[in-house]
C-alpha cells in the first residue's frame, strides 16, 4: 500500500524537507500533495483522498488551528488523521490541538525517525510493509 | 457487451477466495482486484477504476462506514455491502445503505450455501452495476414530524408495497410521510434474513406506525406494517373475523427471490381485491410486475415509482410495461398518491 499525505507550511523549504524525510523514512509514500496555509489544503483536501495531513500551525490565511476545526467539523475530512509540526513547545499550544483533533505533534526542528513515528503512530499503527 | 468490472475489499483472504469464485464464470463479470484493507482498496480504486465494489463493512484499521463515506465524497460508485448477521453488523450495514451503498449480502459461512451465494451475489452485483448514485450521503435518519392523520378512509383497505435494490431507503421515505391511522401496510423488500428484522426494528422507531417484522399467523390491523423476513415469502390472508393475517412460508423463489413481491402481491390480489393499493418501488428485475397486474384486474388500486427517483428503474418499469401501473410517480409523491387513492376506496 502507499500513503497519500498531504503537507502543509507556508514555507516551500519546510514543505520540500518534509517530504524529503518523508521519502527517506521506509515508508511507501504515493502523492506527496502540498499547500502554503489552511485554506489551500481544504481546496486540496476537498478532491483528493489522502491518509494523512501534516501541517503547520503558524501560516498566512487559515492558521493550523483552524484548519484542524473545519476538518473536524467536515462529515468526511474528520476522518483523516492530522500531524502537527511546530516550532511552538508550549504544553497549553500542544494540549490544544490534540484536543481539537491532532493525532499527534512533533517539535521543530524534529529527527527524521521521530516524524515517521509520529506519522505511523497517528495513522494507527499502519507501518507501511504490510 | 464490456463486462461488470467488480473490486473485491474484504479482511478475510478467505472470503476474498470465496467471493472471487462466486463471481467467476459468469461471464458479463470480471473480478479485476481485491483488497485486504480500505488503503490498499483505495489505492485499487484510484488505479484500476472498477464498476463496483463489494465491501466488507467491518475490518480492522479503519471501520468501513468511514471507507464509504470518504469513497462517496472522492469517488461515488455502487458499493455492494458484505456484512456479518450481528447485531453491530446489521446496524452498520442499514447506516452503510443510508450512506448510500444499494445492496446487502450476508457473509458466506451463514446461512447461506456456496451454491446460493454465487446465484446470489452476481445478481447484486448486476444490481448495483445498474444503479444510480445519488449525489450526496443522506443526513443521519432524524424523526421527522408526524403527518396529519389519514382522511376517512375504508378502516379494512390494505397497503402492500414491494422493493429491492435502493428500497430500504425509498419504504423509510414512504412510511415516516404516512400517519399512524393508515391501514395495515404489507411490504417484501429483497433483504437477507436477520437484516430484516433489524430494517423493521429501525423503520419501528422512525414511523408513526407500529412496523414489525412478520410472524406466520400476525394479523394486520390499521396502524401496523408487517415487513416480510428475509428468505420466506408472505402472504395475506383473508381471517375468520373477516380481517386480515400473513402466513410466513418457505417455497421455491419467485423471479429469483424470497421473499418475491408477486407472491405477496397475488396473495394480496386474492383476498383484498379491490381494497388494496398496490405501490412498487425502485429495484432490479422484474419481481412483483406481474402480481401486481394481478392486483389491477382484481380492482385494486396500483402505483409505481418514477425512473427520475429510482436508484434501479427495473421493477416499476415491468409493472408500467405490463400495464399493471395506474400511476406513475416520483418517490416524494408516493406517500400523497397512497393516502388520495385510500379516500377513494368504497366503504
Amino acid at each position: 500500500m502507499e500513503l497519500h499525505v498531504l503537507i502543509v507550511d507556508d514555507s516551500p523549504a519546510m514543505r520540500n524537507f518534509i517530504r524529503r524525510v518523508l521519502d527517506l523514512s521506509g515508508l511507501e509514500v504515493g502523492r506527496c500533495l502540498e499547500a502554503s496555509n489552511g485554506e489551500e489544503a481544504l481546496r486540496v483536501l476537498e478532491d483528493n483522498w489522502v491518509d494523512a495531513v501534516l501541517t503547520d500551525i503558524n501560516m498566512p490565511e487559515m492558521d493550523g488551528e483552524e484548519l484542524l476545526r473545519q476538518m473536524s467539523a467536515h462529515t468526511v475530512l474528520r476522518s483523516i488523521p492530522v500531524l502537527v509540526v511546530s516550532t511552538d513547545r508550549t504544553e497549553a499550544r500542544i494540549q490544544k490541538m490534540l484536543t481539537l483533533g491532532a493525532k499527534g505533534y512533533v517539535t521543530k526542528p524534529f529527527a527524521p525517525e521521530t516524524l515517521r513515528d509520529e506519522l505511523v503512530h497517528s495513522l494507527g499503527g499502519v507501518d507501511g510493509n504490510e | 457487451m464490456s463486462k461488470i468490472r467488480v473490486l473485491i475489499v474484504d479482511d478475510s483472504a478467505i472470503v476474498r477466495k470465496l467471493l472471487a469464485e462466486a463471481l467467476s464464470g459468469h461471464d458479463d463479470l470480471e473480478v479485476v482486484g481485491t483488497a485486504p484493507d480500505p488503503f490498499v482498496a483505495r489505492d485499487k480504486i484510484l488505479a484500476l477504476k472498477p464498476d463496483v465494489l463489494t465491501l466488507d463493512i467491518e475490518m480492522p484499521r479503519m471501520d468501513g462506514l468511514t471507507f464509504l463515506k470518504k469513497l462517496m465524497h472522492y469517488q461515488p460508485m455502487p458499493v455492494v455491502v458484505i456484512s456479518s448477521l450481528g447485531q453491530a453488523g446489521c446496524q452498520t450495514t442499514l447506516d452503510a445503505l443510508r450512506l448510500g451503498a444499494v445492496e446487502v449480502l450476508a457473509k458466506p459461512g451463514g446461512p447461506y450455501s456456496v451454491g446460493e451465494l454465487r446465484m446470489d451475489l452476481a445478481a447484486k452485483v448486476r444490481a448495483a452495476a445498474a444503479a444510480r448514485l445519488r449525489r450526496a450521503p443522506q443526513p443521519a435518519p432524524a424523526k421527522p414530524e408526524p403527518p396529519p392523520p389519514a382522511p376517512a378512509h375504508n378502516s379494512s383497505a390494505v397497503i402492500a408495497i414491494g422493493a429491492s435494490t435502493g428500497g430500504t431507503e425509498a419504504i423509510q421515505e414512504v412510511l415516516t410521510r404516512l400517519p399512524g391511522n393508515c391501514p395495515g401496510i404489507v411490504i417484501t423488500q429483497h433483504i437477507p434474513p436477520v437484516f430484516s428484522l433489524h430494517f423493521a426494528n429501525r423503520l419501528n422507531e422512525l414511523c408513526p406506525m407500529e412496523v414489525k417484522e412478520a410472524r406466520d399467523g400476525d394479523m394486520l390491523s390499521a396502524g401496523r406494517v408487517l415487513i416480510a423476513p428475509g428468505n420466506f415469502h408472505m402472504i395475506l390472508r383473508k381471517s375468520a373475523n373477516g380481517g386480515f393475517r400473513v402466513t410466513v412460508q418457505d417455497g421455491p423463489r419467485v423471479c429469483y427471490q424470497r421473499p418475491s413481491v408477486d407472491v405477496m402481491f397475488s396473495s394480496v390480489a386474492e383476498s383484498a381485491g379491490a381494497r388494496a393499493i398496490g405501490v412498487i418501488l425502485t429495484g432490479m428485475g422484474s419481481d412483483g410486475a406481474r402480481g401486481m397486474l394481478k392486483m389491477k384486474e382484481a380492482g385494486a388500486r396500483t402505483i409505481a415509482q418514477d425512473e427520475e427517483s429510482c436508484v434501479v428503474f427495473g421493477m416499476p418499469k415491468e409493472a408500467i410495461r405490463m400495464g399493471a401501473a395506474d400511476q406513475v410517480t416520483p418517490l416524494n409523491r408516493v406517500p400523497a398518491a397512497i393516502l388520495s387513492q385510500l379516500g377513494k376506496i368504497a366503504r
